[in-house]
C-alpha cells in the first residue's frame, strides 16, 4: 500500500514524463505542490488522483500534445488502413502458395501500408500547417457532379484503343513480325473465344458507350449512375467467370498473368462498387441531379 | 449524456474569463481553484492547473515561485494579460446581452 506521498510522487512522474523535456522539472514540482494540497487529509488519495485524470490526459493538457495524423484525417486513415490491408491480404491470397507463404510474405507484410499512409497523413498534416495559404479550399467539379470532358475524351481514347490491342495482340505482334511462340502465347483459347469472351467484350463495349455517354452529358446522372453500377457488377461477375472457367490465353505465363490482372482489377472493382452502390442508396440527393 | 457534454462546453467558453478575473493579484494554484468554487464556479483541477501553464506560456499571465514555507508558484496578469481581460469583459457582456435578448421570453 503506497502513501499519499508516494502516489503523489508515481502520479507526478507518469505525467512528467509525457511532457517535453524543457517543462518536466517546472511542472513536476509545481503539480506536486498542488497534489500535496489537494490531497491533504483526503481518505482515498488515490481515488483522488484517479479524478485529476490520467496522466496522459494531463500531459496533454499541459501543451499542444504533438500528433501525427490530423484528426481530421482520423477516419480517412482508418478506413484507408483497413482496405488496404485488407485488399493486400486478399491478394495475397490468391498470389500465394500456402498458408504460411501468405502469412510470412503477405499477412505481416502488409502492416507496411498502414506506416506508409502515417508518413503520407504526416507530411500532408505538417504542409498543411506549414502553407495554410496553399491549401484554402476549392470547389471540386466532380463533388458537383461534373466531369471534365477534355480529359475524359483523352481516356476515352485510351480505353479503346487499349480494348482494341488486348482483343487482337496475336494478330497484332503476327503483323509485327514477332516470333510465333509469342504470337501463339497471346493467342486466345479456343473455348475462351467461343463462349466467355464475346461476353466480356460485350460489357467492355457497354462501358465504354457509358463513359461516352457521360463524357457527351458533360455530368453524372442518377441513371447513369445506376447504370453504371448495374454494368460494373456484370463485367465483376463475368470476370470472375473468366478466372474460374478455364485458359484465356494458349501460353501459360501469359494466361496467368492476365489472371493475376483480372484478379487486381476485379478485388479494386468490387471496392469502388461497393462505395458508388452504398453512396447511391444512403445519399441519394447528392447523387441526384 | 449530450446535455452533460453541451453544458461543460458552454462552461468551458468562461473558464479563462474566470481565472483572469481571479489573478489581478498573485494567487496560486489551489487557492484561486478555490476562490472560483466559492464564487460559484467549480473547476476540476486537472484542468485548472494545466490552464494556469497554458496562459503563462501565452504571455497572458507571469508567475513566479515564492518559497517562503511551502514552495508554490503563484500567478498574475501580465500586461498582455490586463488587456485581454479587458477585452473579454467586454466580449462576454455584449454576448450576455445578446443572448439574453435571444432567450426572453422563454420562461
Amino acid at each position: 500500500m503506497l502513501t499519499t506521498e508516494e502516489l503523489i510522487d508515481a502520479y507526478v512522474a507518469d505525467v512528467a514524463r509525457l511532457l517535453p523535456r524543457a517543462q518536466r522539472a517546472d511542472v513536476a514540482a509545481e503539480l506536486r505542490a498542488l497534489l500535496r494540497e489537494e490531497l491533504a487529509g483526503s481518505d482515498d488519495p488515490l481515488a483522488r488522483l484517479r479524478a485529476f485524470g490520467l496522466p496522459g490526459d494531463v500531459a496533454a493538457r499541459y501543451g499542444q500534445p504533438a500528433t501525427v495524423v490530423d484528426p481530421s484525417d482520423g477516419r480517412r486513415f482508418v478506413r484507408w488502413s483497413v482496405v488496404g490491408v485488407v485488399v493486400i491480404w486478399l491478394l495475397g491470397g490468391l498470389a500465394a502458395t500456402d498458408p504460411l507463404d501468405w502469412y510470412r510474405s503477405y499477412g505481416l507484410a502488409a502492416l507496411w501500408w498502414p506506416g506508409f499512409l502515417v508518413v503520407c497523413f504526416g507530411l500532408a498534416g505538417f504542409a498543411r500547417r506549414r502553407w495554410p495559404a496553399r491549401f484554402l479550399w476549392r470547389p471540386r467539379k466532380s463533388a458537383a457532379g461534373l466531369v471534365n470532358r477534355p480529359g475524359r475524351v483523352a481516356a476515352f481514347a485510351f480505353w479503346v484503343l487499349g480494348t482494341v490491342v488486348l482483343v487482337s495482340a496475336a494478330w497484332l505482334l503476327e503483323r509485327l513480325g514477332a516470333a510465333p511462340e509469342a504470337v501463339r502465347a497471346l493467342t486466345f483459347d479456343p473455348d475462351f473465344v467461343r463462349f466467355t469472351g464475346p461476353v466480356v467484350l460485350a460489357l467492355l463495349v457497354a462501358e465504354l458507350a457509358l463513359y461516352l455517354t457521360v463524357t457527351v452529358h458533360g455530368r453524372w446522372r442518377p441513371l447513369t449512375r445506376h447504370v453504371d453500377v448495374a454494368l460494373g457488377l456484370l463485367t465483376c461477375a463475368a470476370l470472375i467467370r473468366v478466372l474460374f472457367a478455364g485458359p484465356v490465353y494458349l501460353g501459360a505465363a501469359a494466361d496467368s498473368t492476365v489472371k493475376f490482372a483480372i484478379a487486381v482489377i476485379v478485388a479494386v472493382s468490387l471496392l469502388d462498387l461497393l462505395l458508388k452502390a452504398r453512396r447511391l442508396i444512403r445519399r441519394p440527393h447528392l447523387v441526384a441531379g | 449524456m449530450v446535455g452533460d457534454k453541451l453544458e461543460l462546453e458552454l462552461r468551458r467558453g468562461v473558464v479563462v474569463l474566470a481565472v483572469l478575473s481571479q489573478l489581478r493579484e498573485f494567487r496560486y494554484g489551489y487557492e484561486l481553484r478555490q476562490s472560483l468554487a466559492d464564487n460559484g464556479l467549480p473547476i476540476e483541477e486537472g484542468t485548472l492547473y494545466p490552464l494556469l501553464r497554458r496562459l503563462e506560456s501565452q504571455g497572458v499571465l507571469s508567475s513566479e515561485w515564492r518559497t517562503d514555507g511551502q514552495p508554490r508558484r503563484y500567478y498574475r496578469l501580465s500586461t498582455a494579460g490586463k488587456e485581454l481581460y479587458a477585452r473579454l469583459r467586454h466580449s462576454w457582456s455584449d454576448l450576455n446581452d445578446a443572448v439574453r435578448r435571444l432567450t426572453e421570453g422563454d420562461d
